[in-house]
């Protein structure tokens, strides 16, 4: 086996490795520096660096990984059949959340980055940043975006909601199980769809509906959100 | 007693492994209608990605009972619960992109810090009113069905006196 050969297991094992193991400890303290989502990558980047594999050796492998994003998209059918029911009991509140979260998550980004001086790739990469990973890089191209940057913007946009969505919405008064979990979902994807599911089972499964549908309206509406935020 | 007990131990690793071989094979089924879906879409050119095409197949597929939800219940269930596995690779990448993020980390995390304020309340204001207004109706239906119902009732009632 040539050692490029190996340097690339090597970088699978310890990306499948690194996630899992995270997973576990988070299971058990659930401190946010051992969230898989900020250890796993760090661990991964550290070993990296450290062995010098060069990226396009990491890649060799590891890029089947990314590949499995497009039946996770599929797989999303699944809750969404679930909860068929409560789409039926709030249709109106469900639709209302999906799109004001789009609308403010590219608004708000959109304005910022006026104000704010950031160079060309990171502003659009930064613009689909807050609808969950498969689905923002399927629509970032459409907006001329990087996929790695992408992924590491709407990473970021995750664990800050995940730290600041509870209080913040306690100091704001949003009461309601359906206003914190469209809220939480729609800001924070994934992450925040965790800390909905730890406060109610409702909240959860609102937020991740709201996570999936405002996924899928940014993924199909792209060229257009892309037109007009340019 | 070992011997109970090392039985027991099998039962549970059979019971493990029959749990593992489900996921794989319902995994596979989700692979494949993925990139079924896929392949379609770059056939037909057309503008919503293979992905998002193929749950709305599956969506359909279940909805008129074609493919039973036990069928993929546990492959779809791993998909989503180890989603963070599958974009770590792209993070790897921040390594190329080392000078930018020095530069510009700051103002990267401020814009998502006021980003994600804004959708959180945003969003949060509008369901909330909503909600509310939404909920006042359902309640509001569900007392008259539940009026007419016994309504229905008493006069049905009166009838059989």
């Amino acid at each position: 086996m040539s050692q490029s050969t190996l340097l690339a297991l090597i970088s699978l094992l310890i990306t499948v490795g690194s996630y899992y193991i995270a997973k576990a400890l988070y299971k058990r303290h659930k401190t946010w520096w051992l969230l898989p989502s900020i250890l796993a990558p760090v661990v991964v980047v550290f070993i990296v660096v450290w062995l010098s594999i060069p990226l396009p050796t990491y890649f060799e492998y590891t890029h089947w990984l990314v590949t499995l994003l497009a039946p996770a998209t599929v797989a999303f059918a699944v809750p969404i059949y679930r909860e068929r029911q409560l789409i039926r009991q709030y249709p109106l509140t469900i639709s209302c959340g999906v799109i004001a979260g789009v609308m403010f998550g590219l608004t708000s980004t959109w304005l910022l980055t006026k104000v704010i001086p950031l160079p060309e790739e990171l502003i659009h990469s930064v613009l689909v940043r807050s609808v969950s990973t498969p689905f923002a890089l399927e629509a970032t191209s459409a907006f001329g975006g990087v996929p790695e940057l992408t992924a590491l913007m709407v990473m970021l946009t995750g664990i800050i909601g995940m730290v600041i969505g509870e209080p913040l919405m306690k100091l704001f008064r949003i009461h309601t199980s359906l206003g914190r979990g469209v809220a939480l979902g729609a800001s924070a994807h994934g992450s925040g769809t965790a800390i909905a599911t730890e406060i109610g089972q409702q909240e959860g499964v609102v937020a991740s509906l709201t996570m999936i549908f405002a996924g899928i309206v940014m993924v199909i509406c792209a060229p257009f959100f892309a037109w007009v935020f340019s | 007693m070992q011997l109970a007990h090392s039985a027991a131990r099998f039962q549970l690793l059979r019971q493990q492994s029959k749990h593992v071989s489900l996921a794989l094979l319902q995994i596979g089924i989700i692979c494949l209608f993925a990139w079924g879906a896929h392949a379609v879409a770059t056939a037909l050119h057309s503008p919503i990605p293979g992905s998002v095409l193929g749950l709305a197949v599956v969506l359909l597929a279940l909805a008129l009972k074609i493919i039973p939800e036990k069928a993929i219940q546990v492959g779809a269930a791993w998909f989503i619960g180890d989603l963070l596995l599958f974009f770590i690779p792209p993070m790897i990448s921040v390594i190329k992109y080392e000078d930018l993020l020095r530069q510009y980390g700051f103002n990267i995390l401020l814009t998502i810090v006021l980003g994600v304020i804004s959708v959180l309340l945003g969003t949060g204001f509008v369901v909330d009113r909503v909600f509310r207004f939404e909920r006042k109706q359902h309640l509001k239906r569900q007392m008259a069905k539940h009026l007419k119902a016994q309504q229905l009732q008493k006069t049905h009632d009166t009838k059989a006196e």
